[in-house]
């Protein structure tokens, strides 16, 4: 029952300032695309700007809690947290609230179990893998319960219907697969099934077609194309120019009728039109580093459990906010998807949160796997922070040292270079084999 | 396990860091794109003054400042069928209907098809496509929160209330037509999207949307009359001030209708200029179109939007002979009293030419020639004046080529000059009449122009001034060349005079001096001709010493009578007089004594 902060490095800062600029923006650039709607459905401008705030808060506090619990707890309450996900998954087929066609929220469109479903899919699938080890190279260890777990996840996922979730889904779950080490074989047979599965899944649907159809049309010009959504994106993008029409100004891409949903779905068409090019590529920027620091986590990280953990959760983060863009922009078909931090939405922006919280835990490097466990009231007790630097951690720290032998102290040491630098130690705990 | 699975990572994710870096790039490059690398006219400045994706166009005014063309706005009327789900299923349909039953009330329409709309899949539906701002404004009125409206009739939509997310308006430029069909060819038409096609409206189409400065930049700029400034400047700043004047353009309009209709014609056409500018003062074609509503004619039948006078061209006939004495009198062949002996018939090249009553009329002067209108003389006249001569003088007049008229889609024409190897001996003869050669009826008209203008070649145009932001620029006068000497244009009017006091009198009019010349071509059909099927055209200007306008007039195969002398004459004694009045052109009598004072 112990902390392992002076055990354990700092965390990634840089990554830190990332998600916070995101957030900062984010906030803004919300604020600018939802007032009109907000006076449309008959509430105050400031509507959707508060209860996103409001959001923020709750996901800063899952962020933390993230943040602070030890890695070996999810580990652990893997399965159930993948079965109550399963079961919400089902709950929202079942009992869920039809808006806009589709079942994909719970308690009257408060709650999205499939924003959810993303970050437990990681923590599972990552301690999924984790435990297969040198077994994941065999078709019957790997491959097929692999594709039976993803097939069943995305398929719930895929019948709300929420095709573009699901596809985010086998995105991430694959390159976590990938990065398990799995055989190029396996990943090759693997990739062949998502892309059949996709094809049939657009290709047997008139409204699959329909996008396809938009979508080529698209490609070749997309003012041309006679899709409400995608010409009025393509749009507003164009009216932004280079600097944009400035944020917060009286933009034509959010008034009714233009820009379909200017807060979540098409919220990247409303930052090129008040931010222009510069604000766009900017926010881009910004994931492209959330990236680079996620995987330099996972590459820092010390056992396989963690690296996959980071490359799965950012692999979510990126591919979301490249699919949301991509589609504003028209490169891909239409399909809703929310940027991630920036997108009005409580779930997502919660379970973002809650991710780079998680990332954030992995990049103080250590494990939370050697560490004893620390329980739940532990880790939401601030004060216990503290309590964590005593001496006889550092003492229970040096003898758990000993026992696990010099060669592996060493050999971790020499991995991890520089995370051992930065942290001020001369040596890294070891790693369990 | 560990060992192998940290060895590989490192690949790994680098192959993993290339496929997002390569992603990244691609996206920045396609935002790059859309929002650097766009031509400008896609850019369209922020704020709510941009209520459309089209840019605004200039407004198109006549020579008096009366609206020809201009932007305006209408309003869509939207509704978004998904924003009525709140409250549960039931309570949404009959929220549904309630909006329905208002809707159809202020927009004047049926329930039903407002209904439909509100049940349609996706977040918008239009329920109406084009309504005034007093409709949008009494939607708006309708709004939660705002003051309901007053009145007896509003008391019974009292009940009617909605979200601005349940119903909005969305406002979007059109281009009007104020008068219609009225000027359609010359105007042409423009697309929901913008763009302009055909006429006037194609061929200023970067000016009117303000892209390009005035093609005059250094011609000095004036103030624009109090008259104009009524409709000007617009919101797009450029605008155009015809040569058209409004009344001639009535006139003629309704002279074409009439005589198109009498004499059972398919079709025809009137154009009006000024000879000493070549500013056209009315151009007018049967079968038009309303510019408004010209999608109605896209498919079944495009080939309407095409302007006759200018991008379809026909065979002339004998007032081309006009230009056949013309270039007698002017090369010094021939004089008004040359005599030449009319056998009835000319054998040339294996071709065998009559005149058009079959008959010999014995000796003749070449004013006879032209009042008898004999084709035999004047093919006489052509061959004393020899091929090289008459092409010449065709070449000269505009034959062959464009006049260079501010107006989209303008054609050549066709003539076939001796140096080409399609040229025979008989075509010479054919020629002088007027058959074998094509002409627009703008060139025709234009080198009619050429000998009231005392044979100097204008360059036709309609533009009269470029206003930019207020201030406008007068399009000069283009002189081409002087096709003939004034002396001959002199001599030539006098025949011209003669013609129709000596053979149409219902082309005179009463107190002015008249020159025309009338013709009937028959109508090509593969390689001979049509036994019935004739172009009736009467080519005259007034008054004969000072003219102050020329006009032609073609009658596409009447029924009544297949003779131009007969149909076509007839239409210019009519509108003369008018045009006159409306030109303040004073009889000549009163004029000559105003000039002797």
């Amino acid at each position: 029952m112990a902390y392992r902060d002076q055990a354990r490095g700092e965390p990634d800062y840089v990554l830190i300032m990332v998600v916070a600029t995101l957030i900062v923006l984010g906030l803004l650039i919300l604020y600018s695309a939802s007032y009109v709607l907000a006076i449309s459905e008959g509430e105050k401008p400031a509507y959707f700007f508060l209860r996103q705030a409001a959001w923020t808060a709750i996901g800063l506090g899952a962020l933390y809690f993230m943040y602070r619990m030890d890695l070996r707890f999810w580990r652990r309450w893997a399965i159930p947290i993948m079965g109550f996900t399963l079961l919400a998954l089902l709950a929202v087929l079942i009992v869920g609230d039809e808006r806009l066609g589709a079942r994909r929220t719970l308690l009257n469109g408060h709650i999205q179990p499939s924003e959810m479903a993303k970050l437990a899919l990681v923590i599972y699938v990552a301690t999924w893998l984790a435990s297969k080890g040198e077994r994941l190279q065999e078709v019957n260890y790997g491959l097929v319960p692999f594709a039976c777990l993803l097939g069943l996840v995305a398929g719930l996922i895929a019948l709300e219907p929420d095709r573009s979730t699901a596809f985010l889904v086998v995105v991430i779950g694959l390159t976590m697969f990938f990065m398990a080490g799995a055989d190029w074989k396996q990943l090759a047979i693997g990739l062949a099934g998502t892309a059949a599965s996709f094809a049939a899944l657009l290709f047997l649907s008139d409204y699959g077609k329909r996008r396809i159809e938009i979508f080529s049309q698209a490609l070749q010009d997309p003012l041309a194309v006679d899709a409400h959504q995608v010409r009025e994106a393509i749009l507003a993008l164009i009216r932004g120019g280079m600097l944009g029409s400035g944020l917060g100004s009286d933009t034509l891409g959010k008034q009714p009728g233009h820009v379909v949903l200017p807060h979540s779905d098409g919220i990247f068409a409303i930052l090129g039109e008040e931010t222009g090019l510069i604000g766009g590529l900017i926010i881009v920027a910004l994931y492209a580093l959330l990236a680079y620091r996620g995987f330099r986590i996972a590459c820092q990280a010390t056992d396989t459990y963690g690296m996959l953990l980071a490359t799965g959760i950012t692999v979510w983060l990126i591919a979301q906010a490249l699919i949301h863009i991509a589609v504003v922009i028209a490169l891909i078909p239409v399909t809703g998807m929310t940027l991630p931090f920036i997108s009005y939405g409580g779930s997502s922006l919660v379970s973002c949160l809650a991710g780079v919280g998680l990332l954030l835990n992995i990049s103080r490097g250590g494990d939370g796997l050697r560490a004893e466990e620390v329980t739940l009231r532990e880790a939401l007790d601030v004060r216990r922070r503290d309590r964590g630097t005593r001496v006889s951690a550092a003492d229970r720290r040096r003898s758990a040292a000993q026992r696990n032998g010099r060669r592996a102290a060493r050999r971790s040491a020499s991995r991890t270079d520089g995370a051992a630098g930065r942290h001020g130690q001369g040596t890294r705990p070891p790693v369990r084999r | 396990m560990l060992d192998r699975a940290q060895g590989r990572p490192a690949l790994r994710l680098r192959i993993l860091q290339i496929v997002l870096a390569v992603i990244i790039l691609i996206l920045a490059a396609r935002l790059l794109e859309l929002q650097a690398l766009r031509p400008e006219r896609y850019r369209v400045s922020g704020g709510v003054a941009a209520q459309d994706s089209r840019p605004p166009l200039g407004t198109i005014l006549d020579i008096n400042g009366q609206p020809l063309a201009a932007d305006f706005f209408l309003w869509k009327v939207l509704v978004n069928p998904q924003a009525f789900q709140d409250e549960g299923g039931r309570q949404a349909e009959e929220e549904k209907q309630r909006v329905a039953l208002c809707l159809a009330e202020i927009l004047d329409m049926p329930a039903g098809e407002i209904l439909n709309a509100l049940h349609q899949d996706g977040v918008y539906a239009i329920v109406h496509s084009g309504v005034s701002l007093e409709v949008a404004e009494e939607i708006e009125r309708h709004y939660q929160g705002e003051t309901p409206p007053e009145g007896d009739e509003a008391q019974a939509l009292a009940g009617c209330r909605w979200t601005r997310g349940q119903v909005w308006t969305s406002a979007y430029r059109r281009r009007f037509y104020p008068q219609g069909e009225f000027l359609a060819h010359l105007l042409g038409f423009v697309t929901p999207d913008g763009d302009s096609y055909y006429g006037v409206g194609e061929k200023y189409q970067e000016f009117l949307r303000g892209e390009t400065g005035s093609p005059l930049r250094r011609q000095k700029a004036h103030t624009l009359p109090a008259d104009f400034s009524i409709y000007l400047p617009s919101e797009a700043g450029h605008d155009l001030i015809l040569t058209i004047d409004r009344g001639i353009q009535f006139v003629i309009e309704r002279a074409l209708a009439r005589a198109v209709q009498s004499t059972g014609a398919e079709g025809g056409s009137i154009i009006v200029m000024d000879p000493a500018t070549g500013a056209i003062l009315g151009s007018a074609s049967i079968p038009e179109y309303d510019p408004n509503t010209y999608w109605r004619h896209s498919e079944e039948n495009p080939a309407i939007f095409i302007d006759p006078t200018i991008s379809l061209v026909y065979e002339p006939g004998s007032v081309f002979k006009i230009v056949t004495v013309a270039a007698g009198l002017d090369s010094g062949a021939v004089t008004p009293d040359s005599v030449f002996y009319d056998p009835g018939q000319l054998e040339a090249g294996g071709h065998v030419f009559q005149n058009a009553d079959r008959q010999s009329h014995g000796e003749v002067t070449v004013t006879e020639i032209l009042v008898h209108s004999l084709n035999v003389g004047v093919a006489q006249v052509g061959e004393k004046m020899g091929p090289e001569t008459f092409y010449k003088y065709v070449a000269r007049f505009g034959f062959g080529r464009k006049t260079g008229v501010d107006l989209a889609h303008e054609v050549d024409g066709l003539v076939k000059f001796p140096d080409s190897r399609y040229w025979s001996l008989s075509d010479l003869p054919a020629n002088t009449f007027g058959q074998g050669i094509s002409v627009t009826p703008l060139q025709m008209v234009t080198a009619v122009a050429a000998v009231a203008n005392g044979g100097m070649l204008m360059r036709p145009h309609v533009v009269d001034m470029l206003v930019e932001d207020g201030q406008a620029i007068k399009v000069p006068p283009v002189a081409v060349a002087q096709v003939i000497r004034p002396e001959t244009a002199r001599l030539l009017t006098e025949m011209l005079v003669t013609v129709v006091e000596q053979g149409f009198s219902r082309a005179r009019v009463e107190g002015y001096r008249v020159a025309g010349k009338s013709g009937t071509a028959q109508v090509p059909v593969g390689d001979r001709y049509h036994e019935e099927w004739t172009i009736a055209s009467f080519a005259g200007f007034a008054p004969a010493d000072d003219p102050a306008f020329v006009c032609l007039i073609k009658l596409d195969k009447p029924k009544t009578s297949p003779w131009g002398g007969q149909v076509a004459a007839p239409v210019f004694g009519e509108i003369a007089p008018q045009i006159l009045r409306i030109l303040q052109v004073p009889p000549d009598a009163e004029r000559q004594s105003l000039e002797e004072d």
